[in-house]
């Protein structure tokens, strides 16, 4: 039984690398236990002898009872490091600065980065606000990474002399695709699926006709393909385009912002993996395993992929950092997310109306320059791993 | 050369014919109804009482903005649709075609249409009686629900004071819609593709042509045309973006050249501050520049620059004597705008400075005696400085986008402010062609930096 190449993953993690890998980490806690760090109500109380896990019960969705207790009378408190929710607090404390003291429980409680425009609390906003940018990063990421590097794969793998012996099952194929469009979509208004089947049938079918060869098939110049297309998505300013995608959808989720940002993120992704898999595909144990007859999606999945894998972190890790810089500008700007969620640009945004508060211009700036840079640092090291002598 | 010149031309056109049609699929994408919204904007929202006049104001109104037409040259539409049902006006097309889902047979819609129609000359007086005059407000806003017509058919059939036309007509409605109820199943046609052809007067062939003959209508919002609105604008980005880049390329071009050449620990300090430099968001570095910098909210020694959003932009004077009038307002603009060009800029110069310094032609300059000024200047610079070309063509997408922050945040009326603002206020016609001026402006740029890296360096084939 052959079986894929075996890889070392070698560590060479020097002291910085350490010190990226453990921010990174408790990055990933601080959004995970983002309840625990910043939450309304305390972590632990124990009112007459009886133990309440407020926090907890709250998360399992026994919460609802609790409201009823009086925290102010516990024995024992134990409250979050930032004892707010994000939802604005009671009495007129707008634009507090840090380190405002309030009442909370009969306890003194502190604003450790102040409060907005409308009473909440900075530094919760903040942590929630992380964990969306984050999550919201990481699916874009993901569907980008998807498509990417399916693309560029075959871009880089087959490059222009990609040959189809039979025509038929792709005009077949075209087919069933139009014929799906019209099953579920026949109504007067899916003219657009029509206009992209049939801007799909324009470009391929010059393919189709021209060079066709006798006997040898049809040769499909996939890689000019991919590379031209890859071109046409730079042509306009990503940010236009998403600025005037998110403004027609009028009122899009974040999801479907992140995956709006995911279509047009891919091309990063795909043009890198073509690169790669160009230089892969050329490499002596590739050759050995095409020569040994096993099939291309084998060599592709288990020869090429995984050699590639370990680059592609290194733009995944920039990427990253590109939609969180996206999406903030965007919820700065205040296009295209909705307006009950809580993020960083949209914190930042406030300082812009208030010119007195500080706070609100430095901190959220802030921590959205350090994610990027914490992420591009990462990048940068794990490229240092993957070729030391460089 | 030429040949690629004009290659690369003949491929900007396919490029924004792609980028036109696929804004024209995403605006049908859109939920909700445009002809709705229009109405709704210039407060023509009927009110349920004058009913009959709805359903005509929103047929005129949706031919005014040529909503009518069919969306593309032809249809794909199941064998048991008539091309009759284009022919009909929106309301009676919805409703026809929730009824036509239903397995409904093209000869009753065309009679239940037609009654619903006749219907619709009853003056809604107060002689009504209540109860039918609620019948014929519901009848009025189409209903496809076979039992709804049925229910408030038999209403108006039993009402003896209407004329016997009106009431011969609600019969006949009643009798159609519970025909419609017993009706059921299937047919094997429905899967059955059929095209209609529309020709040429459709919306697709009509938006393709405005935006081919650069013709994109008034602004919505002031009734100007949406061109010169741009163009006017484009002035103020377009000077933004060349004073910025140039001193991005300037200052860039001298920090990574020398840091780049003399190594050490200059260079450490050069590389640290370019990565923070590089990861500061525009955005942020513009916040904070007006919010402290801008203010003498923070003692008067921060008060560095002019409050931003204050321009003289007089009408009568040219655009020179506007410039003058203006340059403070520019200063917190360049800045932010140049700060992340020139991280980029001169990371890419030292970058290339090094990886020319190493090469054994340096080495073999040397050998022979060349001084160090002359092996500098007249080779490793040289050399290293082609790629700042190429990257020309990736920075003005970058640098467009950037200024569109730069100019919402600090008021510069350029066309970022203006693509901002036209989406608030839903002006399509505007960021449409904001969109296409920054495609073109963007090929352009590509099209120059390779047309210049050939120039520079004859050795690269295009």
């Amino acid at each position: 039984m052959m079986r894929g190449p075996t890889y070392k993953w070698k560590l060479h993690v020097r002291a910085t690398g350490f010190w990226i890998a453990l921010a990174m980490c408790g990055m990933f806690l601080l959004a995970i236990f983002a309840d625990f760090i910043a939450n309304d109500r305390p972590l632990y109380a124990r009112i007459n002898g009886q133990n309440h896990w407020p926090v907890l019960e709250s998360l399992t969705g026994q919460g609802t009872t609790q409201d009823t207790l009086n925290y102010s009378i516990a024995e024992v408190l134990i409250l979050p490091l930032i004892p707010f929710s994000t939802d604005p607090s009671e009495g007129l404390n707008r634009y507090e600065p840090p380190l405002t003291s309030s009442l909370k429980y009969g306890r003194n409680v502190y604003h450790l980065l102040g409060t907005d425009r409308i009473g909440r609390d900075v530094a919760a906003c903040m942590v929630y606000g992380f964990r969306k940018s984050l999550l919201v990063a990481l699916f874009a990421m993901f569907i980008a990474g998807c498509l990417g590097v399916t693309i560029g794969m075959l871009a880089g793998y087959w490059g222009n002399a990609a040959r189809i012996r039979r025509t038929w099952p792709f005009i077949v194929w075209l087919l069933f695709c139009l014929y799906a469009g019209f099953l579920f979509a026949n109504d007067l208004v899916a003219g657009w699926i029509w206009i992209l089947c049939l801007s799909l049938l324009l470009l391929l079918l010059p393919f189709v006709l021209s060079r066709s060869t006798k006997g040898h098939g049809v040769r499909m110049p996939l890689d000019d393909a991919v590379l031209k297309s890859i071109e046409l998505f730079h042509a306009v300013p990503a940010l236009m385009i998403l600025l005037a995608l998110t403004a027609l959808l009028s009122n899009p989720t974040l999801w479907q912002l992140a995956v709006i940002i995911g279509l047009l993120k891919w091309t990063t992704v795909a043009r890198f993996m073509r690169g790669e898999v160009l230089n892969i595909r050329n490499l002596p144990y590739v050759q050995a395993a095409r020569i040994s007859g096993l099939s291309h999606v084998k060599i592709m999945l288990q020869y090429i992929l995984p050699q590639a894998l370990g680059p592609l972190l290194v733009i995944f890790a920039f990427g990253i950092a590109s939609v969180v810089l996206l999406e903030s500008t965007l919820s700065f700007l205040g296009i295209g997310v909705p307006p009950e969620e809580i993020t960083w640009g949209k914190l930042l945004s406030q300082a812009k109306s208030n010119t007195k508060a500080w706070w609100l211009a430095i901190f959220p700036g802030l921590t959205i320059f350090l994610l990027i840079t914490l992420l591009q640092l990462s990048g940068d090291e794990i490229k240092r791993n993957l070729n030391p002598q460089d | 050369m030429l040949r690629y010149v004009v290659r690369r031309m003949a491929l900007v056109f396919p490029g924004l014919w792609i980028l036109v049609s696929s804004l024209f699929i995403l605006s049908k994408m859109v939920p909700g109804d445009p002809v709705l919204a229009a109405m709704k904007e210039q407060s023509e929202l009927f009110s349920s009482a004058d009913f009959s006049v709805s359903s005509r104001q929103y047929a005129q109104k949706s031919a005014q903005l040529g909503l009518d037409r069919p969306n593309f040259y032809f249809s794909i539409l199941p064998a048991t649709y008539d091309r009759q049902l284009y022919e009909l006006p929106p309301f009676e097309q919805k409703f026809a075609l929730e009824l036509l889902k239903e397995n409904v047979s093209w000869d009753k819609i065309q009679s239940l249409v037609k009654r619903v129609n006749e219907l619709q000359d009853i003056e809604p007086d107060s002689t009504l009686q209540s109860e039918s005059r609620l019948a014929l407000i519901t009848l009025s806003q189409w209903p496809a629900d076979p039992k709804v017509l049925m229910e408030h058919a038999q209403v108006l059939m039993s009402d003896l004071s209407l004329a016997p036309r009106f009431q011969q007509a609600a019969k006949e409605i009643r009798t159609t819609s519970k025909a419609l109820n017993a009706n059921g199943g299937t047919k094997w046609q429905q899967f059955l593709p059929q095209i209609i052809w529309h020709g040429s007067d459709n919306q697709y062939h009509h938006w393709l042509s405005a935006v081919v003959t650069l013709d994109l209508g008034p602004s919505l919002v002031d009734g100007r045309s949406a061109w010169t609105k741009i163009l006017l604008a484009l002035r103020w980005t377009l000077l933004l973006n060349l004073i910025s880049l140039m001193l991005a390329y300037g200052l860039g071009i001298l920090l990574g050249t020398y840091a780049g050449w003399k190594g050490g620990s200059w260079d450490r300090v050069f590389q640290f501050a370019m990565y923070i430099l590089y990861a500061i968001p525009i955005f942020w570095l513009a916040t904070v520049l007006v919010v402290f910098f801008s203010t003498s909210e923070y003692g008067s020694w921060t008060n560095i620059f002019p409050a931003t959003g204050i321009w003289h932009t007089s009408s009568n004077g040219s655009f020179m004597s506007m410039i003058g009038g203006n340059v403070t307002q520019l200063f917190i603009p360049v800045i932010a705008l140049s700060v992340h060009l020139l991280a980029f800029v001169s990371r890419q110069m030292r970058s290339s400075m090094v990886a020319e310094k190493g090469k054994s032609y340096v080495w073999h300059a040397r050998a022979f005696g060349i001084g160090e000024r002359r092996i500098f200047w007249k080779h490793v610079f040289r050399n290293a400085s082609s790629p700042l070309i190429t990257m020309l063509g990736t920075l003005i997408p970058a640098a467009i986008g950037g200024s569109l922050v730069v100019e919402v945040i600090c008021n510069v009326p350029g066309m970022g402010r203006l693509m901002f603002d036209a989406i608030f206020g839903n002006d399509w016609s505007v960021v449409i062609g904001v969109v296409l001026i920054s495609g073109v402006l963007t090929m352009i740029g590509t099209l120059v930096s390779d047309v210049l890296y050939k120039w520079v360096d004859p050795r690269v084939s295009l």
